[in-house]
């Protein structure tokens, strides 16, 4: 369970180097735990409401 | 010398029973031990735990903070026993007899006793470990592209949704406003509809009133009609009157011979009138001697004016037959004569008072005979009065009776008496209504009678015809006095309407007709946008309904609009993206070793995103390699590693940069060189260096045995304590090497 953490951590760095920016790679990650897109939308909503 | 361990670590865990998870090991031998256990089982916290017991601050944070570890640690280096407790609120060791409660000074001794090195599993990054990064960043990108597929359909899904409650919303709108110009339109329609209305009744008014101006201008002529028209029924009332005239003689001889008749059944009219009037006097008396004889005591009147009410005659005859039987009976005489013999017989005994009479065989005294003398008087006279008595109410019924036969008797004559002259004066009548007739017919000629017909009826129709202008006279005449008030008022019209004062009615009937079709054309107008608003209402209404009790929904909706748009953006970007590094990580059947990101980066045509990730990835294992055993440089650091050259880039410790080819690594070489440098670190620890190496299952066998060679030879070299390599197995056990050197595999 923690190996795939750790290479989680990996992979969240190669992502981060194909994606634009932060936020695109919030979204990929988001997108990989959630189960539908209102997940997403609400959890979307929920990191671009804390910013403000 | 002998090294036994014993360890146990207890440590918060919400998702395990009780919410508190331990471990717990022990070992003992030479100092180089295997531990084993299922995964995830807590072998890496248990390794964690011990470096954290021995003051090394790396996960202290992570221990203490999030996961609440306690540890107890118990090393016996020989005969030198420590022991270890520490938990967030406390840290206690023991050497031997001696006793520490302060952290510093547990810290510092621990660090005077022992160099404790935690080597996690990124620092063995063989080339098993590195195609595992690589192949699940693959994986990572075909699992979110595979999302990204959903997701994208979802989304545009509620693009969709949102879209159409926005056109829906944006339909409501246009409908709305249609219907609003629609009711305008109706509005303006009324208000035209309403001033041909008020003009057509203007027209009508104006008709009226030409009718009436036309009229009076036509009084002089219907007067002089109606002049003419009398003069004509005088004509034909004089030639009606020749006619009569001429008629009248043969009339004349008719009506003399009428008044005969008429003389006749004048006379019988005067004798019924008498005789009815004779009648009610017989009745009067009749109904007084009724009345007269209902007030007598005697039974026979009553039962007499009973009859006479019934005008029962034969009932009234037997009344007046019986009484004259019964006065013809009456015995009135003899008693007379008796009296007067009884009062001659007392007038005798007066004057021989002492003699005695013999009489039927008994001699009697003159008184005893004067006596019973008297006696037989008083009876006769009870008997005379009695008598008397009779024939007076016998005689009264006798002349009652009498009276009333009579009575009945005139009034039955006297109904004759009507009955016979009411026949006789029908018969007059008839004979003079039949007479007149006949004999008129016959005397008058046929073509006269009908002249007179014709006259007559002729006279009728202009008697109509001149009372019917007549009436139209005294009207028109009481409408030219108000004249000038009508021809102000047409002017009126006039400039209202536009249809001159002098025009004809056929003008204002061709303007009325105008009036009209354009009021209908309006009405039709009217219903056809009526039509058009209900259907608009019902539209708009209808397109409510479907949005009726969603507008919580549409309303959060609308509010994520922004943020769906910005997901359906940054989701179609993400897919681009990892789309563009396909060239390098490939498809998802197999795994991507370094060798392969090394023959994709010579062979494929590299885009951007491709060249970033390679570079990216060199760093990452770079930085994960860390360093390098070289035997020639003894410790090198992996600076970078650029896939695109093929090379590994490496920095010596006094900074000379040295590359070699990728390809010059065997498979396990790079994990085995990032540990190496560790294992031969030197140190000035009383007890050496324990080394805690997690995970060397990445490893393949010999590289496993090689670790286990240096760490031997650091054990001969008496600067390693003990160290401890963390393999996955079904059961816990920590294994010394030395007594099982098969442990490794």
């Amino acid at each position: 369970m923690e190996k795939s953490v750790r290479m989680s951590d990996s992979v969240r760095r190669l992502l981060k180097a194909v994606l634009d920016d932060d936020l695109q790679l919030k979204v990929a990650e988001l997108i990989l735990r959630v189960k539908d897109f209102d997940s997403l939308l609400k959890a979307y909503k929920a990191i671009k409401e804390a910013k403000k | 010398m002998t090294i036994e361990i014993k360890g146990k670590i207890l440590w918060n865990d919400p998702l395990s029973s009780g919410g508190v998870r331990e471990f717990e090991v022990d070992g003992k031998g030479s100092g180089i031990f295997i531990l084993k256990g299922p995964n995830a089982v807590g072998k890496t916290t248990f390794l964690k735990g011990i470096s954290y017991a021995l003051g090394d601050p790396t996960y202290r944070d992570e221990l203490e903070q999030r996961r609440g570890c306690r540890v107890k640690l118990d090393i016996a280096l020989g005969d030198t026993k420590i022991s270890v407790v520490r938990d967030p609120a406390n840290y206690i060791l023991e050497i031997g007899d001696v006793k520490l409660e302060n952290s510093r000074e547990i810290e510092k001794t621990l660090h005077d006793l022992f160099d404790v090195m935690y080597v996690p599993v990124e620092r063995l990054i063989g080339a098993k470990a590195i195609t595992k990064i690589i192949t699940e960043f693959r994986n990572t990108c075909g699992q979110l592209l595979e999302k990204i597929e959903l997701l994208s359909s979802a989304a545009e899904e509620k693009h969709k949704e949102l879209s159409w409650y926005k056109s829906l919303d944006g339909r409501i709108k246009r409908l709305s406003k249609r219907l609003k110009d629609a009711e305008n339109k109706l509005h303006e329609l009324k208000g035209r509809r309403k001033n041909a209305q008020e003009l057509l009744i203007k027209s009508r008014e104006y008709k009226d009133l030409l009718k009436i101006l036309r009229k009076i201008e036509r009084l002089s002529n219907l007067q002089k009609k109606y002049t003419e028209l009398t003069d004509t029924i005088n004509q034909k009332m004089k030639e009606l009157s020749e006619i009569k005239s001429r008629l009248k003689n043969i009339m004349q001889e008719v009506t003399v011979e009428v008044s005969t008749l008429e003389a006749r059944k004048k006379n019988y009219e005067k004798m019924i009138r008498e005789t009815k009037d004779k009648l009610k006097q017989v009745d009067e008396m009749i109904e007084k001697k009724i009345l007269e004889l209902e007030k007598e005591k005697s039974a026979e009147l009553k039962e007499l004016a009973n009859a006479l009410r019934k005008e029962d005659e034969k009932n009234i005859e037997r009344f007046h037959r019986k009484a004259l039987l019964v006065l013809k009976k009456m015995t009135l005489s003899n008693l007379k004569e008796e009296e007067e013999i009884l009062t001659k017989i007392l007038e005798v005994c007066k004057y021989a008072t002492h003699r005695s009479i013999r009489l039927h065989g008994f001699e009697l005294t003159v008184e005893e005979v004067a006596l019973r003398a008297r006696k037989g008087l008083e009876e006769v006279r009870k008997l005379l009065k009695e008598e008397e008595k009779k024939l007076k109410e016998w005689m009264k019924l006798k002349d009652e009776s009498k009276i009333a036969l009579d009575l009945l008797r005139m009034r039955m004559k006297l109904l004759n008496d009507v009955s016979m002259f009411n026949k006789e004066l029908k018969e007059i009548e008839r004979k003079l209504r039949v007479y007149e007739i006949s004999k008129i017919q016959e005397k008058i000629p046929p073509d006269v009678k009908k002249k007179i017909d014709d006259l007559n009826a002729e006279i009728e129709k202009l008697n109509k015809e001149r009372l019917d202008i007549s009436r139209e006279i005294e009207e028109i005449s009481g409408l030219a006095a108000k004249k000038d008030e009508l021809l102000r008022k047409a002017k009126e019209y006039e400039e209202i309407l536009g249809v001159s004062i002098d025009a004809s009615i056929d003008d204002i009937d061709a303007k009325i007709m105008e009036l009209e079709e354009e009021a209908e054309k309006l009405e039709k107008e009217i219903e056809e946008v009526n039509d058009k608003v209900t259907e608009l209402k019902g539209k708009i209404s209808s397109l409510k309904a479907i949005l009726q009790g969603r507008e919580k929904y549409i309303d959060t909706l609308l509010k994520e609009e922004a943020y769906v748009s910005d997901l359906r953006d940054i989701l179609s970007n993400i897919e681009d993206s990892l789309r563009k590094v396909k060239p390098i990580i490939g498809d998802r059947s197999s795994e991507i070793s370094m060798t392969t990101l090394l023959k994709r980066a010579h062979n494929e045509q590299l885009n951007p995103k491709s060249v970033k990730v390679l570079r990216e990835a060199g760093k990452l294992i770079a930085e994960l390699i860390g360093g390098i055993w070289d035997p020639a440089y003894n410790w090198l650091k992996v600076k970078n590693i650029d896939f695109e050259q093929g090379i590994v880039i490496l920095e010596s410790k006094d900074g000379k940069t040295v590359k070699r080819g990728i390809d010059e690594f065997s498979r396990g070489q790079l994990g085995l060189a990032s540990i190496l440098p560790l294992i031969h670190k030197p140190t000035n620890a009383k007890y050496g260096k324990i080394i805690l190496i997690d995970e060397i299952g990445d490893l393949d066998p010999d590289r496993r045995r090689e670790i286990i060679d240096h760490l031997k030879k650091r054990k001969n070299m008496k600067d390693l304590c003990f160290a401890i390599l963390v393999l996955p197995d079904v059961k816990t056990k920590m294994i010394d090497i030395d007594e099982n050197l098969g442990a490794l595999w």
